[in-house]
């Protein structure tokens, strides 16, 4: 049995330590700011098209769901609150981050690993670069100042992809969809909505680079760590969306 | 025949890399067993062995990439073995290592590959305009300053090999260490990184490291130099050949099982160490 479990452990030990050395990298020159902004054009622009996509068609779908449900205690009208509140809360970030970490935790995981094994981590080493500072912490940055963003402008589309249906399905004015919405949400909701993407962001990019780093056995083994980034990635987030929404309900 | 190991273990000259009973396992492999030896200035190293007899790993480790499990590694006069990565910088940044497979940065243009050293050692402070004409003059040396703007995809595996050769020696380190400079090449383009390496040798006084496992490489290492007036590789004869040490070593299963001169590497009966002194 504990050799079965020393494997994790270790595997969990190792997670850790790349993600303090990260961190530290944050107050310890050099810093490369040049990689921090191509990763947010690279990982926040680029999400940007899917993200809004899928946020729109959850808010669609759930303003369909939720009026049917809620029709039946004559609350059809009140639409805009639960749509509002699903999406703020759980469904905005929980679906962003669940397709970054589909897009970028693998791309992630799979540039780092591919110059892992073709010996560029080394070579980076070699020249004078700590790959954790060049490689790991603008990854990490990027995604914890992109994340929470690319979640409100999913949340806002969502939205609006609600008030469609409220709108020319079930007879809703905009104002009240709009006000019922904005009443829904109170500080609460917002602040669980934001903190959410910001500790699914460290999840999402730490893993990938983990599982890149710890890359080994050629062009397999990318395939393999790739593999391994998303499915452990977005297990994570799930683990820790409650952890968090257990918390904030208790407030 | 000149000994070509002339005073290859004598103390009184400057070591620059010293190995004493140095070992590394990997799990249930082993990589290196109880290695020793003691590199000098100017001297000229070729580490032959089958794959996976320990040779690349030997490399890193005086690169400090890789921390042996017991033993002494001293590299310019400073224990690594027990330094952090952070102090490893200071002394990497007067090591040049080619890598097996060039591994060139992908992602960058050939002139930010040899620049990279020279923009990130943190030792090393200079200008702009400085690097630029630095990287030229690496390219230039390895005959590729044509290339400055294209990316590695678009090089041979020749041209790569020789554009990592020029960023291992962009910022003139005192040691040199090729890992399979020739591994993968048909023999002309072998031949000519081979000559390239002797270049950078003979005119900057560079000490060597080649690990390979073509007996050639060696011999052209220890009966040639670099002639500048001809701008090319010219045999050896009399005092020049003296000049030109050149110590070889077998590695086999992390161990080394021969070490010497070139004579005594052909003399050998051994059947594993005589294969590899068969040209």
């Amino acid at each position: 049995m504990l050799d079965l479990l020393k494997p994790s452990f270790l595997e969990f030990q190792e997670f850790f330590y790349l993600a303090s050395r990260a961190l530290k990298n944050l107050f310890r020159k050099p810093h490369y700011w040049d990689d921090v902004l191509l990763q947010m054009d690279v990982i926040g622009v680029g999400s940007l098209p899917i993200v809004s996509l899928i946020g729109a068609f959850s808010g669609i779908v759930m303003a369909l769901q939720m009026s049917r449900a809620v029709a039946q205690y004559g609350a059809a009208s009140q639409t805009g609150t639960f749509v509002a509140i699903v999406l703020v809360r759980e469904l905005g970030p929980v679906l962003t981050a669940l397709l970054v970490a589909g897009r970028n935790a693998s791309g992630i995981a799979s540039e780092i690993g591919s110059m892992k094994v073709t010996e560029q981590i080394d070579a980076m080493r070699a020249l004078g670069t700590d790959p954790t500072q060049k490689l790991v912490t603008p990854r990490m940055l990027a995604l914890a100042v992109v994340l929470p963003l690319l979640t409100i402008i999913a949340d806002f589309v969502g939205l609006c992809g609600g008030f469609l249906i409220g709108k020319f399905r079930l007879n809703i004015s905009a104002a009240q969809y709009w006000n019922s919405a904005q009443q829904a949400l109170v500080w609460n909701d917002v602040a669980q909505g934001l903190l959410k993407p910001f500790l699914f962001s460290f999840v999402i990019s730490l893993v990938g680079c983990f599982y890149g780093m710890r890359t080994t056995g050629g062009t397999q083994g990318v395939g393999r760590s790739t593999t391994e980034a998303v499915v452990v990635s977005s297990v994570w987030v799930f683990i820790l969306d409650v952890f968090v929404t257990q918390i904030f309900v208790n407030m | 025949m000149p000994d070509l190991s002339a005073n290859h273990d004598s103390s009184s000259e400057e070591a620059v890399v010293v190995f004493d009973n140095v070992s590394l396992h990997f799990g249930e492999t082993v990589a290196l067993d109880q290695v020793s030896f003691r590199i000098n200035r100017g001297q000229t190293w070729v580490f032959l062995g089958e794959a996976g007899s320990g040779k690349t790993q030997l490399c890193k480790v005086i690169m400090g990439l890789v921390r042996p499990d017991s033993g002494r590694v001293t590299v310019f006069g400073d224990e690594i073995t027990s330094l952090g990565e952070r102090d490893m910088f200071a002394i990497r940044s007067k090591i040049g290592m080619l890598f097996q497979e060039s591994a060139l940065f992908d992602s960058m243009t050939i002139e930010e590959n040899v620049a990279y050293p020279l923009e990130n050692q943190p030792v090393r402070h200079c200008g702009r305009e400085q690097i630029h004409d630095r990287v030229v003059e690496a390219l230039r040396f390895v005959e590729l300053e044509q290339t400055l703007t294209k990316v590695p995809s678009e090089l041979s595996g020749g041209m790569r090999r020789r554009v990592g050769i020029a960023r291992a020696t962009v910022t003139a380190p005192p040691l040199a260490i090729y890992d399979s400079p020739t591994a993968g090449l048909d023999p002309i383009t072998a031949n000519n990184i081979m000559a390239f390496i002797a270049k950078q040798r003979d005119l900057k006084g560079t000490t060597s490291v080649i690990v390979s496992h073509r007996y050639q490489d060696g011999v052209l290492m220890a009966n040639y130099y670099y002639d500048e007036p001809q701008g090319r590789l010219v045999a050896a004869t009399g005092d020049r050949l003296a000049a030109v040490r050149t110590t070889f070593v077998v590695m086999r299963d992390g161990r080394i099982v021969f070490l010497g001169p070139q004579t005594e590497l052909e003399a050998s009966t051994d059947p594993y160490v005589s294969k590899f002194g068969r040209r």
